[in-house]
């Protein structure tokens, strides 16, 4: 079941284009990234989602509704802005529990939450008070307040240091294991979505430019990378590249990664690797299959885009 | 988020706890509020208002031309809520995070209104009336009306100077300049109406004067009340006692009307 359907949207401020006719959707109880580089649209569309923008064209529901002005979303949904802003002087402890009864529930919650996340200790102090780490981890208690079924997440490790980045990623895996929490993440930060989510909604220029399973993303793209290991790089690499379907070729030492377009058949490169090293006398140490990481992909699915006619530059 | 013990859920009122979150931020120090209550209270003791009659009363509420005590601090407490509420709310951004509360635009902007311009008012209007029941309970009683009549129209200028200072808010997404245009249009509102009005009443130019009594009914009232032979000696218009509340109620709801716009205004403003 999906949770958002986002069908053609579009969205423009002034002369600029941030949202090109998006469509996408996210699976329930899924984490799934939305993946794209600064300026592709990714916190348009999360506004949009959480009801803060109007779209100008598409349409986009979120558990069935349109989100724009609908309480009742809210209610459903927990919201991490790219920014965190909160009233800076109100205590942190006060300013939670308001919310808690907000949603209608007792304000011992606020304190159970807080001391979730090992923030208890900050109870009494204002949030403007708070430092980076702490601040985005309070901004994660505070849209998980409600205990919603879907947390929409802008850019929520942005700024932090590795050790809170993983206890924000942690508790978005806890969370989502243990209540079945969907999550839709955005990041331009590839290597931390890889380890966190299932599936990922890939945007540039802001249209998608591929979705779907991790795994199958993989291999839709033939993101497929080998590293090979020889006494000859330059020669070998110079070989290598005269095949139609090699996409790139770097070398670095005695390695050299060798990246696959999508027509490739994973076993034909095992095949002419040994062939043109015998041709060029190159000896080879070894020949590996790399997966490739959620930036080559990213990449990968952003240049094939343009190859149809996308209008990235 | 509670793993264990769930709390129990009811159901909550978004719009009675934001409102609390604008009370705390808004009313979190008050001084001003507090120092109404005392200069009310010096004001009545040093003065003999209390002699006096329904002129008096109402003189004492209203002010000269409409710059009453309660109008002055209104202003600036009412400016000083807008421009670093409202303002700080859309420039620091926790407009967005108050917008992400299950709770309609509409009822956002009214708890944010409720906050910064209706509490001032009921304070105001608490310290204004205890100080005048607790000091002179005789005279209270016995002037009510007039002292209720005055105090309502001390409040048009401010009404008018907030409505348009949240029109300007809006606009800008910011609260300095609206804070500072504000307290320029409040004083300028008050010079450039006692100019019309004499202007106005010397060269016989009638509709301005009603133009003036509409603007600001202190002026209306006055006229009444200095018994119907006209201002400064010259031949104004006079009206009656029915036409100046008349007035005043236009005055108190084309504030509201500019409300009611504001509260368009900030949805569309919200949306982008």
């Amino acid at each position: 079941m999906k949770v958002i359907e986002s069908r053609g949207l579009g969205k423009g401020f002034s002369k600029v284009v941030a949202l090109d006719g998006l469509s996408f959707g996210v699976e329930s109880g899924a984490i799934t990234g939305l993946i794209g580089p600064n300026g592709a649209g990714k916190t348009t569309a999360i506004k949009i989602m959480l009801g803060l923008l109007r779209p100008d064209e598409g349409s986009v529901l979120v558990f069935g509704e349109r989100p724009w002005g609908n309480a009742r979303i809210a209610e459903r949904v927990g919201a991490v802005l790219e920014k965190p802003h909160f009233p800076f002087g109100m205590k942190v402890e006060d300013y939670l529990t308001r919310i808690a009864r907000m949603h209608g529930y007792p304000p011992s919650k606020a304190l159970d939450d807080l001391r979730r996340v090992g923030l208890d200790q900050a109870r009494d102090r204002r949030i403007g008070k708070l430092s980076a780490g702490m601040l985005q981890k309070f901004a994660l208690v505070h849209a998980l307040i409600n205990e919603p079924e879907l947390v929409v997440a802008d850019e929520p490790t942005s700024n932090l240091d590795p050790q809170v980045r993983n206890e924000v990623l942690g508790l978005i895996v806890s969370l989502n294991k243990e209540r079945g929490t969907t999550f839709l993440i955005s990041s331009h930060l590839l290597p931390e979505l890889s380890r966190v989510c299932d599936t990922a909604v890939i945007i540039s220029e802001g249209r998608m430019v591929g979705s779907g399973n991790l795994q199958d993303l993989y291999r839709s793209f033939g993101a497929e990378v080998v590293r090979v290991s020889t006494d000859s790089p330059g020669a070998l690499a110079e070989a290598i590249r005269s095949l139609a379907y090699v996409v790139s070729v770097e070398v670095s030492g005695e390695n050299l990664v060798v990246e696959t377009n999508r027509e490739a058949a994973e076993g034909q490169l095992y095949l002419d690797i040994p062939r043109l090293a015998a041709q060029v006398h190159a000896r080879l140490y070894g020949i590996e299959s790399k997966n490739a990481s959620l930036e080559e992909l990213f990449r990968k699915a952003v240049s094939s885009d343009q190859g149809k006619g996308g209008k990235a530059a | 988020m509670s793993s264990q013990g769930e709390p129990k859920k009811r159901r909550g009122s978004a719009f009675t706890e934001l409102l609390s979150i604008f009370l705390h931020l808004d009313h979190r120090l008050p001084v001003l509020e507090a120092s109404a209550f005392l200069f009310f209270s010096g004001v009545l003791l040093f003065s003999s208002v209390s002699n006096g009659g329904a002129s008096s009363a109402f003189s004492y509420m209203a002010g000269p031309g409409g710059l009453s005590l309660t109008s002055l601090i209104l202003v600036v407490l009412i400016l000083k809520n807008l421009a670093s509420g409202w303002g700080n709310d859309f420039e620091k951004g926790t407009m967005q995070t108050f917008l992400t509360y299950p709770l309609s635009r509409g009822k956002a902007f009214l708890a944010r209104l409720v906050s910064s311009l209706f509490v001032p008012l009921g304070l105001m209007t608490l310290a204004q009336f205890s100080v005048i029941f607790l000091i002179a309970p005789g005279f209270a009683l016995a002037r009510f009306g007039s002292l209720l009549l005055g105090f309502l129209t001390s409040l048009t200028t401010p009404l008018l100077v907030a409505a348009l200072v949240v029109l300007a808010v809006l606009w800008a997404k910011s609260g300095g300049v609206p804070f500072a245009l504000g307290l320029v249009a409040y004083f300028m509102m008050l010079i450039f109406l006692a100019f019309l009005f004499s202007v106005g009443s010397s060269g016989g130019y009638h509709y301005v004067v009603w133009a003036v009594f509409f603007l600001n009914p202190v002026y209306a009232f006055s006229s009444y009340f200095n018994n119907q032979t006209g201002m400064f000696g010259y031949n104004t218009p006079v009206p009656t006692y029915a036409q100046a509340v008349e007035l005043l109620a236009a005055n108190l709801l084309l504030s509201l009307a500019l409300l009611a716009v504001g509260a368009l205004l900030f949805v569309k403003r919200t949306e982008a």
